[in-house]
C-alpha cells in the first residue's frame, strides 16, 4: 500500500487500485497496464501461478521482494514478468523501475541476476560467454553503464544480451504439460532435430 | 577398562560355556568314565577335585546378574578353581613320592583353565598358563608312572582343545568389542547426521518467517505512513507471535499411528473439504512415529491437498493413510489435470517441492510426485528402519567384523598347530598298534578333510567340497572299528577326536549342518561298529563322548554367534534410531531456541513497540529499516554478517546507502581466517561509499576472485 504513494508521485502512472489477492483484484479492480504484484501473497498462492493469471487478464507484472531468497526469485523468474524489485530498495529506485516497466521495458537487478547467476541449471543454458559474463557482472551489483564500459560496449547491446538471458531462462523452465509439448520445445530450443519431410 | 555390550555378554557366554562343559565332564568321570589302576589319593582331595569343577558353573550362573568387573572377577576365580586340583595334586606327590596309578582324569583337564586364562588376560598369558599346566601334566603323568598310550593320546587331545579354546576365546572377545566399537560409530555418525538435518530444517524454518513476517512488518513500518501505522501493529503482532512459537514442536513426541490418522483426518475435513479420506491398517501394523516423520508428513499432507485444489479444482481428490508393519505411507491422489513432471526438474517444483524436500530430509522418509493427464498422486512414506531389518543408513553403517571373520587370522595358526599335535598322536599311535596302517589312513583322512575344505578362513566353502571334508571325517571316525578291540582304550578313540575336529572347522568355516551330520554320522558309524565287536558300552560312550562334545559345542558355538551377531544389529538399530531421534528433537529445538533468542535479541525490542500501537517518528522508522536490512544480511548475507562488515554496513544505511550482501557460495568451505579478511576488505570500500547502492558478493566457486564489492564509482574483487 506504500507503493501507492511512490505511484501517485509519478505524473506518468496512474494509481488504479489494490488487492489482497489476485481474484480480489480481478473482481474489484478495474483494467490496468501493469501489476506491481507481492511475491507472496498473505493467501498461500504462489507466484508464479499469480503471474500467468495477471498475464491472462492482460497486465504486465513487476514482482516485489523481500529479495533474501534466491530459490523464490529463480521461480517467478520462470514466469513473464519484466522485472523483480527489492522492496528494501530505495523508493527512486523501485519507482524507476515501476515507471520503466509502464513502459514495457524490463528491468535487471543484483538479485535477479545473482539468483539466475548462482542457479545450477544456468550451466547447461545455451548463453554465451559474454552473456554469462553480462549476468556476472550484475549479480555483483554494477549497474548497465558499469557493465558496458567495463566490457567496452554499448548500453543498447548490453540490453539485448539481458533480454537473451531472460529468454533463454524463461525457455530452460517454461513448464511442457505432455510429451508432445516437451518435444516441441526442445524442438524449438534448438536441443532436437527438427521432423524433417520424406 | 572397555567393556560394551557385546563383549559382556560375549565373556558371560564363554564362562557359562566352560561352566557347563566342567559340569558335564565332573559329572562323566564320576559317575560312567573309570580307569584301571587309579592312583590312590585321600578322600578330602577328592572332594576339593568334584568341588574345583562345580565352581566355574556357579561363577557362570552368578555373571550372568553382575558387571563387567563382576564378570572378570567371577572368571578369574573360576580360573584358580581350574588349576587348583593340578597344583595341589603336584604338591601331594612331590611331598610323598612314590605314589603309581593313573591321574584322575579331570588333573588334565587343561581346556578350562587356558579359557578363563584368555577371557581374564587375553591369549598371550593363555598360551603361558597352557605351556605351563602342558608340563605341570606330562612330569605328574611320568612322576606317577602314568605315560601309558592311552594318557598320551588323551592329553595330546587335550592340548589341541585347549588350543583350540585360546583361539575361540580371543576371537570372541574381539568381536564383541568390535561390535560395541561399531555401534558406538555408527551412534555417532547417527547423531552427527541428525545434528546437521535438524539444524538445517531448523533454519529454514526460522528464515521462512523471517522472510514472511517479520521483514514485511519492519519495511511496512520503515517506509509507511501515520495512516499505515494500525496496518504495521497487525502485521508486527503476527510476526511477534511467529517468533515466539518458533521454537515449539509441532509434535514433540513419537506419534502413535492413531493419532496421525486424526491429524490426518482434521486436516481433510477442515482444511480441505470434500477429500475422500480413509484409513487402512494392516495388523501388527507400526506403532508410533517419530514426530519429525509425523510433523514432516504431515505438512507435505496439508501442503499436497492445497495443491490440488488450487491446481486441480473440482477434482476428486483422496487422502490414504496406510498404516504397515514396518512403517507408514500417506498418499494424496487427485484425478485432475496433471503436468509432466519429467519436464520440471525437481528442484523446480515450487513449494510443493519445498516440502516434500523437508520430508526427504527427516531420515527413513521418501517423497515422490507422479504426475500425468490422469492426475497427481503425492506419495509421502515413513520407513521403520528397526522393523525392516536393516541395521543403520549406509551413510552411519559402520562394518563391524562378523565374529566368524574375527577368528579369521588365528584359525590358520590354530590349524596349522592341531594338525601337527594330531600328526604327532597318528605317528606314536602306529608304534603302538598292531596294525600301524590304520592311524596312516587316520592322519591321511583328516588331511584329505581339511584340503576339501579349501584354504581361505574367509570363504564358506561350496556344498560340495562340505559334503567331501564331512566324507572324509566320516572315513576317520569308522576307522575305530578296524582297529582291535583290545586297543579301543590304547588310543581312546583318536581317529573319532580327530574327525571331530575337522568338523568343528567345517562348522566355523560356515557349514554348521554339514558338520553337524558329520559329526552325527561318524559317531553312529562308529559306535555301531564298536557294538558289533563287543566294546561295552562304557566304553563307547567315553570314547565318543569327547568327539560328541566338540562336534556340538562347536556348531552350537557357531549358530550362538550367528544368533548374537543377528541380536547386535537388532540393538545397534534400535540404539542408532533412538539417538537419531534424540540428536534430532534435541538439535531441532536448540537451533530454533537459539534463533529465537537471536532474534529476539535482535527485533524483540523493537517489534514490541511496534505492536503497542505507538505512533513512529522518524527515528523510529529508520532504526527499523537499519534492522530490516540487518536481517536481511543475516539470511541473504549469511557469512558476511560478521564485523566489522555489520557495522560498517548499519553505518553506510544510517547515511543513506542501499546496501546488499550476498553469499552466493554457500556450499563452499571458507576459513573463518578468510572470511574476516572478506570482510575487513568489504568494510573499507563500503566506508568510502557516500551515496548511491553497494553490493558486497561472496563469488560462486568458478569465479576468478572470492569476494566482489561494487558502488556506482568502482568495483573491485577481493582475490585472497
Amino acid at each position: 500500500m506504500a507503493v501507492r504513494g511512490l505511484v501517485e508521485s509519478d505524473a506518468a502512472l496512474e494509481f488504479v487500485g489494490h488487492a489482497e489477492s489476485v481474484s480480489d483484484l480481478f473482481r474489484r479492480v478495474g483494467p490496468a497496464d501493469l501489476v506491481i504484484l507481492d511475491l507472496r501473497l498473505r493467501d498461500g498462492s504462489e507466484a508464479v501461478h499469480n503471474v500467468e493469471r495477471i498475464r491472462g487478464w492482460g497486465a504486465q507484472v513487476i514482482v516485489l521482494t523481500s529479495g533474501e531468497d534466491p530459490y523464490l526469485i529463480r521461480e517467478v523468474s520462470r514466469a513473464d514478468v519484466l522485472g523483480i524489485v527489492r522492496k528494501s530498495a530505495p523508493p527512486a529506485t523501485i519507482l524507476a523501475a515501476i515507471a520503466a516497466a509502464a513502459r514495457g521495458e524490463s528491468i535487471a537487478t543484483a538479485e535477479w541476476a545473482a539468483a539466475l547467476d548462482t542457479d545450477p541449471d544456468i550451466e547447461g543454458a545455451p548463453l554465451t560467454a559474454r552473456e554469462r559474463e553480462v549476468l556476472a557482472l550484475y549479480a555483483s551489483g554494477l549497474g548497465a553503464k558499469q557493465v558496458a564500459t567495463r566490457l567496452g560496449l554499448s548500453e543498447n547491446t548490453i540490453d539485448d544480451h539481458l533480454r537473451r538471458i531472460r529468454a533463454v531462462y524463461h525457455a530452460i523452465h517454461r513448464p511442457a504439460n505432455t510429451k508432445v509439448e516437451l518435444y516441441q520445445r526442445g524442438v524449438e530450443d534448438g536441443f532436437l532435430p527438427g521432423p524433417t519431410a520424406g | 577398562m572397555r567393556g560394551g555390550r557385546s563383549e559382556l555378554w560375549m565373556r558371560r557366554a564363554l564362562l557359562g560355556a566352560v561352566g557347563a562343559l566342567d559340569l558335564a565332564a565332573i559329572i562323566a568321570t564320576q559317575t560312567v568314565v573309570g580307569r584301571i589302576d587309579p592312583l590312590a589319593l585321600p578322600i578330602w582331595y577328592r572332594i576339593l577335585l568334584v568341588a574345583c569343577f562345580v565352581v566355574p558353573a556357579i561363577a557362570a550362573v552368578i555373571a550372568q546378574f553382575v558387571g563387567f568387573r563382576g564378570v572378570r572377577a567371577l572368571t578369574f576365580v573360576a580360573f584358580v578353581a581350574s588349576v587348583v586340583p593340578v597344583t595341589v595334586l603336584l604338591i601331594l606327590v612331590l611331598v610323598e613320592p612314590g605314589r603309581t596309578g593313573q591321574l584322575p582324569w579331570m588333573v588334565s583337564a587343561s581346556t578350562s583353565a587356558a579359557a578363563t586364562a584368555a577371557i581374564v588376560w587375553g591369549a598371550r598369558t593363555a598360551w603361558i598358563v597352557l605351556g605351563a599346566l602342558t608340563v605341570v601334566i606330562w612330569t605328574l603323568s611320568a612322576l606317577v608312572g602314568d605315560l601309558i598310550p592311552n594318557r598320551v593320546a588323551n592329553d595330546t587331545q587335550v592340548l589341541v582343545i585347549s588350543i583350540g579354546i585360546i583361539v575361540l576365546s580371543g576371537a570372541l572377545i574381539r568381536s564383541g568389542r568390535a561390535i560395541d566399537d561399531a555401534t558406538v560409530s555408527a551412534l555417532a555418525a547417527a547423531e552427527r547426521r541428525a545434528v546437521g538435518q535438524a539444524r538445517q530444517a531448523a533454519a529454514e524454518r526460522a528464515r521462512a518467517i523471517v522472510h514472511d513476517d517479520v521483514l514485511a512488518a519492519l519495511l511496512l513500518a520503515a517506509r509507511g505512513t501515520p495512516q499505515l501505522d494500525r496496518l504495521v501493529s497487525k502485521q508486527a503482532a503476527i510476526a511477534a507471535e511467529r517468533v515466539r512459537t518458533l521454537a515449539e514442536p509441532e509434535l514433540s513426541a513419537d506419534v502413535l499411528l492413531a493419532e496421525l490418522g486424526d491429524r490426518l483426518r482434521e486436516i481433510a475435513f477442515v482444511e480441505s473439504p470434500g477429500v475422500a479420506f480413509s484409513v487402512r491398517i494392516v495388523r501388527n501394523a507400526v506403532g508410533a512415529i517419530p514426530a519429525p516423520a509425523a510433523t514432516a508428513i504431515v505438512a507435505a499432507a496439508r501442503q499436497a491437498l492445497t495443491n490440488s485444489a488450487r491446481h486441480a479444482p473440482g477434482a476428486r481428490t483422496s487422502l490414504i493413510l496406510f498404516g504397515m508393519r514396518d512403517g507408514i505411507r500417506v498418499v494424496v491422489k487427485d484425478d485432475g489435470r496433471g503436468f509432466d513432471t519429467a519436464s520440471i526438474p525437481p528442484d523446480r517444483l515450487g513449494v510443493t517441492a519445498t516440502i516434500l524436500g523437508r520430508v526427504r530430509a527427516v531420515p527413513d522418509c521418501e517423497a515422490e510426485i507422479e504426475s500425468d493427464t490422469g492426475g497427481t498422486t503425492v506419495t509421502l512414506r515413513w520407513r521403520d528402519s528397526r522393523q525392516s531389518g536393516d541395521e543403520v543408513d549406509e551413510a552411519d553403517s559402520v562394518t563391524a567384523p562378523t565374529p566368524i571373520r574375527a577368528l579369521s587370522p588365528d584359525l590358520r595358526i590354530a590349524l596349522v598347530i592341531g594338525l601337527v599335535a594330531e600328526a604327532a598322536l597318528a605317528v606314536y599311535s602306529a608304534t603302538v598298534v598292531a596294525v600301524p596302517l590304520v592311524p596312516v589312513a587316520g592322519i591321511l583322512a583328516i588331511g584329505a578333510s581339511l584340503a576339501a575344505m579349501g584354504w581361505r578362513p574367509l570363504r564358506v566353502p561350496s556344498a560340495t567340497r562340505s559334503l567331501w571334508a564331512a566324507a572324509f571325517a566320516i572315513i576317520a571316525f569308522a576307522l575305530i572299528a578296524v582297529g582291535d578291540p583290545v586297543e579301543y582304550r590304547l588310543v581312546i578313540g583318536w581317529y573319532a577326536n580327530a574327525g571331530a575336529f575337522v568338523m568343528a572347522v567345517l562348522a566355523m568355516r560356515g557349514r554348521p549342518f554339514i558338520a553337524l551330520g558329520g559329526v552325527g554320522l561318524g559317531i553312529a558309524i562308529s559306535a555301531a561298529a564298536s557294538a558289533a565287536q563287543g566294546v561295552s558300552l562304557v566304553d563307547i560312550v567315553s570314547v565318543l563322548a569327547r568327539p560328541a562334545i566338540i562336534g556340538l559345542g562347536s556348531v552350537a558355538v557357531v549358530l550362538v554367534l550367528a544368533a548374537l551377531g543377528r541380536r547386535a544389529a537388532r540393538i545397534r538399530a534400535d540404539e542408532v534410531e533412538a539417538a537419531r531421534a534424540d540428536a534430532w528433537r534435541e538439535a531441532e529445538r536448540a537451533e530454533l531456541l537459539e534463533r529465537v533468542r537471536r532474534l529476539d535479541a535482535l527485533i524483540g525490542h523493537t517489534l514490541d513497540g511496534l505492536v503497542s500501537g505507538a505512533p513512529l517518528d522518524a527515528e523510529a522508522r529508520r532504526e527499523c529499516a537499519l534492522l530490516e536490512g540487518a536481517l536481511r544480511d543475516l539470511y541473504r548475507g549469511a557469512r558476511l554478517s560478521r564485523e566489522p562488515l555489520i557495522s560498517a554496513t548499519r553505518r553506510a544505511r544510517a547515511r543513506g546507502v542501499d546496501v546488499v550482501l550476498f553469499d552466493d557460495a554457500p556450499g563452499e568451505p571458507i576459513s573463518e581466517a578468510e572470511l574476516d579478511q572478506i570482510a575487513g576488505w568489504m568494510s573499507q570500500r563500503l566506508e568510502a561509499v557516500r551515496s548511491g547502492g553497494f553490493t558486497g558478493r561472496i563469488l560462486p566457486a568458478d569465479r576468478p576472485g572470492r569476494a566482489s564489492a561494487a558502488s556506482e564509482e568502482s568495483a573491485t574483487l577481493f582475490r585472497g
